[in-house]
């Protein structure tokens, strides 16, 4: 059960930062200001860590 | 820097406009009712008492709301995205349509002002004449006539507005052959004045 609960949150992260790096493309790329840049990534990846370190925790306890 | 903001020589941007915030709640209203729905409905059956009480403290629960929670946040940040980079810009030479359909789907759309012969705004419903924003249509003329539409715009008789006093200015400078393209490959000796 740990095994697999390291799966799904090492995977969903990993997609998840994948599909960040995408948006980050496009508001870099497309010029957004850096307020709206720095504001929208900075709500994205603390949203995201803030879920990973709830998720890690879970795994762990599965343990 | 937007690739569509590169001035051309002797070009100035007049103005920039988004779609109205409203837009963007409407769009965003979906994501946001899908991020609590398993909250409500998981609060509801333990509420009732067909599911323990405990779930909630489950290492299962917490994986199975974060990825949920995950994948809302990356919902709503394409919609943000996809709001973000909508925009128009009226420059003294031009207007330029940007609409991020989807998120690898992008139209540009370059209307030049002395092509331009219609100008319409449409205001339709009650939040929109209450908020103050609606469509705005531009129309060329010419063999091929082209019609692009912005829809959502926030006070879109100002930009109306706008864009007429300055095609009208740039269909004047162009009759005289003081336009400023033109000027400026006068300059450059690449034509005769």
């Amino acid at each position: 059960m740990p095994t697999l609960g390291l799966f799904i949150t090492l995977g969903t992260f990993a997609l998840y930062c994948l599909y960040g790096c995408v948006l980050a493309y496009h508001w870099v790329r497309y010029g957004a200001s850096f307020r709206i840049i720095f504001l929208s990534f900075g709500t994205y990846a603390v949203s995201g860590f803030y879920l990973l370190f709830a998720m890690l925790a879970a795994t762990i306890s599965f343990s | 820097m937007i690739p569509e903001l590169r001035m051309r020589p002797g070009e100035q941007r007049l103005s920039i406009s988004r779609k109205h915030w409203f837009l963007f709640l409407q769009e965003a209203f979906s994501p946001l009712i899908a991020l609590l729905l398993p909250f409500l409905a998981v609060g509801f059956f333990v509420g009732s008492g067909i599911l323990p009480g405990t779930l909630f403290e489950s290492s299962f629960w917490v994986l199975f709301s974060s990825v949920w929670l995950l994948s809302c946040i990356a919902w709503l940040s394409t919609i943000w995205t996809n709001y973000i980079l909508d925009m128009i810009i009226v420059t003294t030479q031009r207007v330029i349509f940007v609409q991020q359909r989807l998120l690898f789907h992008r139209e540009v759309i370059t209307i030049h002002l002395e092509n331009e012969q219609n100008v319409t705004v449409e205001t339709e419903g009650i939040i929109a004449t209450l908020l103050g924003f609606g469509a705005l249509r531009v129309e060329t003329a010419g063999a091929l006539t082209e019609l692009a539409v912005f829809d959502g715009l926030p006070h879109p008789e100002q930009v109306k507005e706008q864009i007429l006093k300055q095609a009208a200015v740039c269909v004047k400078e162009h009759a005289e052959g003081r336009h400023p393209l033109l000027a400026h490959k006068i300059r450059q000796g690449s034509i005769e004045a």
